[in-house]
């Protein structure tokens, strides 16, 4: 059953008035509790065991920023640099096969607010880089860029192998 | 309950909370008898809407600590304002600031780097021959609410010992945040969405009017009924059972399976559309997109699209007559082995290229596509060209 365990003592506090002679009383019970004590040593050791327990992962949990500065985001910037030179690379073999300025607009165009998406994801990157959303969300925006030139360029070799056969059959 | 005990009881609740905690966001309800809209405006923001049993507006908003500190849950919360109003006739309600866009957020720390491992950057090929698929497929995958599993997520990550090596990461090393919100409502409220980076499932059938404007945000519904729906989708995801009336502009967006589409328009540019079936007076305009288009409902009477760039799969109508002609400039075709191409004209003028059935049938489709790829096919397609 759901219970405030708060209000248990409140109730508890509610019900006992300290008797008079409450102070001969409790160290009666602290001689006979220290005669009791190797009864209860396992449950010191579990309780010590507790602390050390919730204290050790408070402070791995709570590590200054300065100690934890995240490796994931070298890593990041990485695969950043190696999908930028292959963008880059796939862009001047698009606009070296495309003979559409309209397009080639077009799909400046589209890189561009990509870019733009990449920004505003990279600055929700830096204030939460342990997120695996995020990174995937990174990745996915430089993948999709490379994506969509190399699918354009496949689109435009097949209709000029069709024009090429087009123009010998003529 | 003996004092020591009452300490190793509550000692143990304390550490238990530190891994796993619930927190409540926001719980609301609003009486919507004098209500007409609902504006939602999200940002990261993962959200179910249900129908509500009675007539009013229930906002539910839980979200699960799993391996989370006090303070940054503290930093979380704090970052999650979700805030609400009622002016007129319009409830307002807006939720930002957090980059909860899955029902289950993991995120890991470590000492010495991670790596990522796999195919992160190779592509997917499509499979060379795509067979036709039925309205029921459509239908059940959109039923389908499967997320990406901790296993998956880690699947292509490792992480770097203090001597350089890769390891898999330990799954109960990573932290995990579960989002649980709800938002009811009655069926009559038109709907206002404003959504970037946030996922939102309708689980209810709409027939009031819808105007969505979303980036980045996976979007799913059941049937959408309304000629006045305007929707206006950059990036992200769209699925839908049934889409009838209204508007539709897809920008890049990389997946939109709709299982039925009738009497409306769909503007796209970068996106993959797939349609399990197209009834009545349907009409595509088109930029450097991906069609596949499975089937026609038996009286679809009018089909147009007007392409640029685009790669269309269109499957036959099934079991009925129909007229197809085609309009192309610099464009191919392909029907079973049998390619039909057109060069580039000089004036960029539209030349007739095929014609299927006779020009009297009421069921007509009609495509004008320059510098485009049509393939046609009765039960499969093949892509190996």
């Amino acid at each position: 059953m759901k219970q405030d365990i708060r209000n248990l003592f409140k109730e508890e506090d509610e019900l006992k008035t300290l008797p008079e002679d409450h102070s001969t009383e409790f160290l009666e019970k602290l001689r006979k509790q220290s005669k009791k004590e190797p009864s209860f040593s396992w449950l010191k050791i579990v309780a010590v065991l507790l602390i050390a327990l919730t204290i050790g992962f408070s402070v791995y949990y709570n590590q200054p920023e300065a100690v934890k500065v995240s490796p994931i985001i070298a890593q990041v910037e990485a695969v950043e640099a190696q999908y930028m030179a292959s963008i880059e690379e796939e862009w001047q073999s698009f606009i070296a096969i495309a003979n559409d300025d309209i397009l080639v607009e077009r799909f400046r165009k589209k890189l561009k607010e990509l870019d733009l998406d990449y920004q505003d994801i990279s600055m929700q990157f830096k204030s939460d880089s342990n997120n695996i959303l995020i990174i995937e969300a990174l990745v996915a925006n430089l993948q999709t860029r490379l994506q969509i030139l190399k699918d354009i360029q496949k689109h435009i070799k097949i209709l000029n192998q069709k024009n090429e056969h087009h123009e010998n059959t003529i | 309950m003996k004092t020591p005990f009452k300490i190793f009881a509550l000692m143990l609740i304390t550490s238990l909370q530190v891994q796993s905690q619930i927190k409540d966001i926001y719980k609301e309800s609003f009486d919507a008898t004098n209500l007409k809209n609902l504006v939602l405006d999200l940002e990261g923001t993962y959200v179910v809407i249900e129908a509500s049993e009675d007539n009013k507006v229930y906002f539910d908003y839980t979200i699960e600590f799993e391996n989370y500190s006090n303070k940054e849950i503290d930093k979380i919360l704090k970052a999650v304002k979700p805030e609400s109003q009622i002016v007129n006739d319009k409830l307002e309600f807006k939720s930002k600031g957090s980059n909860i866009s899955s029902d289950v957020t993991y995120s890991f720390e470590t000492l010495y780097g991670i790596t990522f491992e796999g195919d992160y950057i190779n592509f997917k090929e499509p499979t060379t021959r795509q067979f036709r698929k039925s309205k029921q497929y459509f239908l059940d995958i959109n039923s389908s609410s499967r997320g990406k599993s901790l296993k998956e997520y880690l699947k292509n990550l490792r992480e770097v010992d203090d001597k350089g090596e890769k390891r898999k990461i330990n799954s109960k090393n990573v932290k995990i945040l579960r989002t649980k919100f709800t938002i009811k409502i009655p069926s009559h409220l038109n709907l206002r969405l404003m959504a970037v980076n946030s996922n939102m499932t309708f689980k209810l059938d709409l027939e009031s009017q819808l105007n969505v404007n979303a980036r980045n945000t996976s979007l799913k519904f059941q049937s959408i009924q309304n000629p006045l729906n305007n929707f206006d989708i950059v990036n992200g995801s769209f699925r839908s059972n049934t889409l009838n009336g209204g508007a539709y502009k897809f920008n890049h967006v990389d997946e939109v399976q709709i299982a039925e589409v009738r009497n409306l328009t769909i503007d796209g540019e970068f996106s993959t559309t797939k349609i399990g079936e197209v009834g009545q007076h349907v009409k595509i305009v088109d930029f450097n997109g991906k069609f596949w288009l499975h089937n026609f409902s038996q009286d679809f009477k009018s089909f147009q699209m007007d392409t640029e760039y685009s790669e269309i799969n269109l499957f036959y109508p099934e079991n009925m007559d129909y007229y197809i002609e085609t309009y192309g400039n610099d464009t191919v075709h392909y029907y079973g082995n049998i390619i039909t191409e057109i060069p580039p004209s000089r004036k960029n003028e539209l030349s007739k290229m095929m014609v299927i059935g006779e020009e009297s049938n009421p069921n007509k489709i009609q495509i004008n596509t320059a510098h485009g790829i049509i393939r046609f096919g009765s039960d499969f397609i093949d892509l190996g060209e």
